[in-house]
């Protein structure tokens, strides 16, 4: 049976799987591996029953792909950090990770060069150096010289050794690493020879890669205890599990969806789960974007990088305050009346406000301003260097908020953009995309959107006024399932998008792309499915719906894809 | 910092070994071998700019034979006329057969090297959007590296030039690949790079070096065994991705018991600058530093095959140190622009740069740098306005050991342009018929000399 879920674009396949995939062929509706499971009420993807599909409901867990995922360079740096006490961020000399759906944790795209091989060790020697003349008594845990350098080797590479893979060592590949050390050790010394463990440890792929064991008969199966204490760590923290984590882990306090969700809501809590939103706000917002583009310095003197990082700050500081400490929820995101500035940024606003350097919340005009999408950051992140760009940011909504961007240009056509010309307003320069019919048929979805957006100059000021003449901002929105028509500028924009069931699926999709590093196939659409439900359920609370992440089944089983490799 | 000679030690800190100062203890004196003495080493260097032209008579001359008139775009090329062949006339057909399915900056970037189809479906949205596709095959340079690099000490260097999108990395940032869905990164950073292929001058005492370089090996070995004993516990996909990064440690440890051919060969850290390698408006700066790096890694022998990437294909760098302050892609789609003129005649300026650098440093054949080498000025599109992938640029610079004619323009009626991969492999000493996809075979008739 087929099934249609969420925007009517994805052809679900809840129920096509031959029957037995589910784990061990047990009833799906009860997940996890050991007997016990103590929660009738909670069914696959962690909802109460009747929010799930009678399909899916039937179809037991399908996890879709669980490719192997590599450290980002965020992630490699807070790990160091949490490992190893090391605020040096080495990573960040690592060479820029490819993107893939918007995300620099794309499973699919990561690749490693003979550079990142060679920056991967020189890192690697450099942290273990680094550890071991820092403070060498607390980094080994015990003292060689009292029971002895092998004794305090075997106790260093079980303890340090367990956290740098993120799980118990076996006892073969103890032995491997103590027998490497003791080799080391024998030619030029016990620090030595630890400090080589320790850098073989760091170029390990059970440390750079988050290794989980798997079937290779393609079976779907619970993850175990300690990859599901990494998934978590991971998708909250962005980093290493703590030794809570551990202890769960090794407990069997993971075994079950309630353990997972009591240990997510224990993480929610935790001021790491900053890194985490924060890196998802970032990359779905592209603020590394606003990072480095340029403006024709002649025309906008004023925008600099320190304007640029200010907007950053506003946008990270808005978000984080909706999602901890506001309503947490997409509606928040959209139609906040506050934001935080400084005083450069409010001057550079042109907009009276706080005095000083400190960041301040500020309330807002909501006739000219609201939510998001208004701000400094996406304004100016989108946009042309003499120019707004109703093309770029029409195509930023229909990409990142709906999910739908449009097409590129066909081959054959000539793509060629209006010259700027200070004495006729933008939109009078891209009529054209709207009246030859080959051109309208994909910029409508676009350039309608981002001219709603005209009131925000090329570097995200409010404007009331374009080459003399009153600012048009009257947009639409065509090939939407629920908000087509007409709209007058970004605010009521906004609250467009806020009512549409695709903007909330949309942001499902992202977290689902983000939290999973991975793109969404046809085996989700179950998960899919449920994290909608549950968005929709909890009116769109951001909270909530990491919590939901960890109790999807994505997340809490894996299967291993047998296709043949390329 | 003063410059140095090149051994052992100094090259040993370059590839992240344990600093020890120690002082200077010897200049290793430079020795030429009986082979260098009889011909200096081919090289492939790959110099690519973004965007190509709006107008094909102001970049390619229209006139064949040797006495043609550079057109706008193209005139400063005049000063090395005589160590230049230019091939028009090629076509990207490889590039036209995929370009049905996504941006189109992206297709020429994954084809221009590779002639090969490009991937589909690994974490993009689907055909059609903005950034499908990292190359679906080697590039040419990494093929060749593959088969003459394990003579030097890296088998090939890649610089780049703010090569880093302003959307992060998508394929129209990625030229380089080591096979299907590997795409390779530049380097952006002339004082990472330059520590990386030539240390920092640092002396360190023999006994030392050698310690230093057992233990990495040491380690490097210990972990090519953890990859090769998970491999077998994972899952195809996981599998191949494993073993691409194993591959790469493996090269590591093999390269560290690499010495150079150059020993003594004299570098000068005073072609660094200092720039920070993301501010846009140091990129002519941060580009001389990296011509300059790559000129000194070719005199020493330290590889054979380099490429340079300006910016990134689709780029909207200004560049307002020649008074175009609009973003280069945006120019591109205006008709006729001596905005665009300009700014491909600033990039000619900086292969000429290049070129006579390189041609400054003389071989012990005789030759200079240069004339052993074989310079492919490229681009990801012919035509920007329209992405047209007919008519490609084809500017070779450097004889190759006198193989390819100079000084001359000859047309091609359109070959596709694995031919002229085929060609560029060839004339390194990498023989092979075909390269890329099914696009023809052989290499391209009429520009050797003798031919």
């Amino acid at each position: 049976m087929r099934i249609v879920l969420g925007l009517g674009l994805m052809l679900a396949a809840c129920s096509t799987n031959a029957p037995g995939q589910g784990p061990n062929g047990m009833n799906p509706a009860v997940p996890g591996s050991g007997g016990g499971v103590s929660d009738p009420q909670v069914v696959p993807n962690g909802l109460p029953v009747d929010l799930v599909s009678p399909e899916c409901r039937a179809a037991g867990a399908q996890p879709g792909a669980s490719p192997i995922r590599r450290l980002t360079r965020y992630e490699y740096d807070h790990t160091v950090h949490d490992l190893l006490g090391d605020t040096s961020q080495p990573a960040k000399a690592f060479t820029d990770e490819e993107v893939g759906l918007g995300y620099t944790n794309n499973a699919d795209v990561q690749t490693v060069s003979d550079l990142l091989a060679e920056q991967y060790e020189t890192a690697a020697i450099a942290l273990a150096t680094s550890a071991l003349t820092s403070n060498r008594a607390a980094f080994l845990g015990c003292d060689p010289s009292v029971g002895g350098q092998d004794a305090c080797a075997r106790s260093f590479i079980t303890s340090f050794g367990g956290k740098a893979y993120r799980r118990a060592l076996d006892a073969e590949e103890t032995e491997r690493l103590f027998q490497f050390y003791a080799k080391s050790t024998a030619t030029y010394g016990f620090d030595t020879g630890v400090r080589m463990t320790v850098e073989a440890m760091l170029q390990s792929p059970h440390f750079l890669y988050r290794v989980e064991p798997t079937l290779l008969d393609g079976k779907v199966q619970r993850v175990n205890g300690y990859a599901a204490a990494a998934r978590l760590s991971y998708l909250l923290w962005s980093s290493m599990p703590d030794d809570a984590l551990f202890q769960a882990a090794q407990s069997g306090g993971l075994d079950t969806a309630a353990g997972v969700s009591e240990q997510a809501q224990r993480m929610l809590a935790d001021p790491k789960i900053n890194r985490a939103v924060g890196k998802f706000f970032s990359e779905w917002l592209e603020l590394d974007t606003l990072g480095r583009v340029s403006r024709d310095a002649t025309m906008f003197p004023a925008f600099n990088n320190d304007i640029k990082q200010l907007m950053r700050t506003e946008t990270e500081r808005f978000t984080t305050d909706v999602v901890f400490s506001g309503a947490g929820d997409l509606n928040a995101l959209l139609l906040g009346k506050y934001t935080f500035m400084n005083k450069p940024l409010a001057d550079f606003y042109g907009v009276t406000g706080p005095q000083g350097d400190a960041f301040e919340r500020v309330e807002l005009d909501t006739s000219k301003r609201v939510g998001l999408l208004t701000q400094g950051s996406l304004m100016a992140a989108h946009a042309n260097t003499n120019q707004t760009s109703p093309v770029a940011r029409g195509y930023f909504v229909r990409a990142r908020f709906l999910c739908t961007p449009p097409p590129p240009p066909p081959k054959t056509l000539n793509v060629t953009p209006p010259e700027f010309n200070p004495n006729v307003s933008t939109r009078e320069r891209f009529t054209l995309h709207r009246k030859d019919p080959v051109c309208a048929s994909c910029h409508q979805m676009m350039d309608p959107v981002g001219l709603g957006f005209e009131n925000f100059d090329a570097v995200g000021r409010y404007r009331t006024e374009e080459a003399g003449k009153p600012i048009d901002a009257s947009g639409e929105f065509f090939g939407t399932d629920d908000i087509n028509g007409p709209f007058n500028g970004a605010v009521e924009m906004a609250g467009k998008l806020a009512t549409s069931a695709m903007t909330r699926s949309c942001l499902v999709k992202q977290w689902f792309r983000y939290g999973y590093g991975r793109g969404e196939s046809e085996m989700d659409a179950c998960t899919i499915d449920a994290l909608g439900r549950a968005f929709t359920a909890s009116n769109g609370n951001v909270r909530d719906l990491l919590m939901r992440l960890t109790q999807t089944d994505a997340f809490l089983y894996r299967t291993n894809e047998t296709g043949a490799a390329p | 910092m003063m410059p140095f000679r090149l051994n052992r030690r100094t090259l040993l800190r370059g590839l992240g070994g344990v600093a020890v100062g120690l002082p200077w203890l010897e200049v290793m004196t430079p020795h030429v071998t009986r082979a260098q003495a009889a011909a200096g080493p081919k090289r492939l260097v790959l110099f690519f700019t973004p965007n190509g032209t709006n107008d094909i008579n102001a970049f390619v001359p229209t006139q064949p034979g040797r006495n043609y008139t550079f057109g706008v775009e193209t005139a400063p090329l005049q000063e090395i006329r005589d160590k230049l062949l230019i091939v028009s006339g090629l076509n990207m057909e490889s590039a036209k057969a995929d370009a049905a399915e996504g941006d189109l900056h992206s297709v020429g970037m994954s084809h221009m090297l590779t002639g090969i189809e490009w991937v589909v479906g690994k974490g993009f949205d689907k055909p059609g959007s903005l950034d499908v596709g990292f190359a679906g095959g080697p590039s040419i340079d990494q093929y060749v590296a593959s088969k003459i690099g394990k003579a030097t000490q890296f088998s090939s260097l890649e610089f780049g030039v703010e090569s880093v999108s302003d959307y992060g990395v998508h394929p129209f940032s990625r030229m380089i690949s080591a096979g299907y869905n590997q795409p390779v990164p530049p380097e952006d950073d002339p004082a990472a790079m330059f520590k990386r292929v030539f240390g920092n001058g640092t002396q360190q005492a023999d006994q030392q070096i050698e310690q230093a370089l057992a233990q990495r090996k040491s380690v490097l070995d210990f972990v090519q065994d953890d990859f090769s004993r998970l491999e077998g516990k994972l899952g195809a996909h996981d599998k191949q991705k494993l073993e691409q990064h194993a591959t790469s440690v493996r090269d590591l440890e093999q390269r560290l018991s690499r010495t150079t051919n150059m020993p003594g060969c004299v570098v000068d850290p005073k072609v660094l600058t200092g720039e920070n390698p993301t501010d846009k408006l140091k990129f002519p700066e941060l580009g001389r530093q990296q011509m300059d790096i790559l000129v000194l890694a070719l005199k020493c022998d330290m590889t054979r095959v380099a490429s340079l990437q300006w910016s990134w294909a689709r780029s909207l760098l200004a560049f307002p140190w020649i008074g175009v302050n609009e973003g280069h892609h945006n120019i591109t789609h205006q008709d006729a622009s001596p905005k665009l003129s300009s700014i491909n005649a600033w990039y000619a300026k900086q292969l000429v740069y290049l070129a006579k650098a390189l041609d400054a440093e003389k071989e012990a054949d005789g030759k200079s740098v240069l004339d052993n080498s074989v310079v492919w000025w490229c681009g990801e599109t012919a035509r920007g306005y329209d992405h047209d992938f007919n008519n490609i640029r084809g500017f070779l610079v450097g004889g190759a050991g006198g193989q390819l004619k100079q000084g001359e323009h000859v047309v091609m009626k359109g070959e596709p342009h694995n031919k002229l991969l085929v060609h560029l492999m060839n004339l390194v000493g990498v023989p092979g018929d075909t390269f890329g996809g099914p696009f023809g075979s052989g290499s391209l008739a009429g520009i050797n000399v003798g031919t």
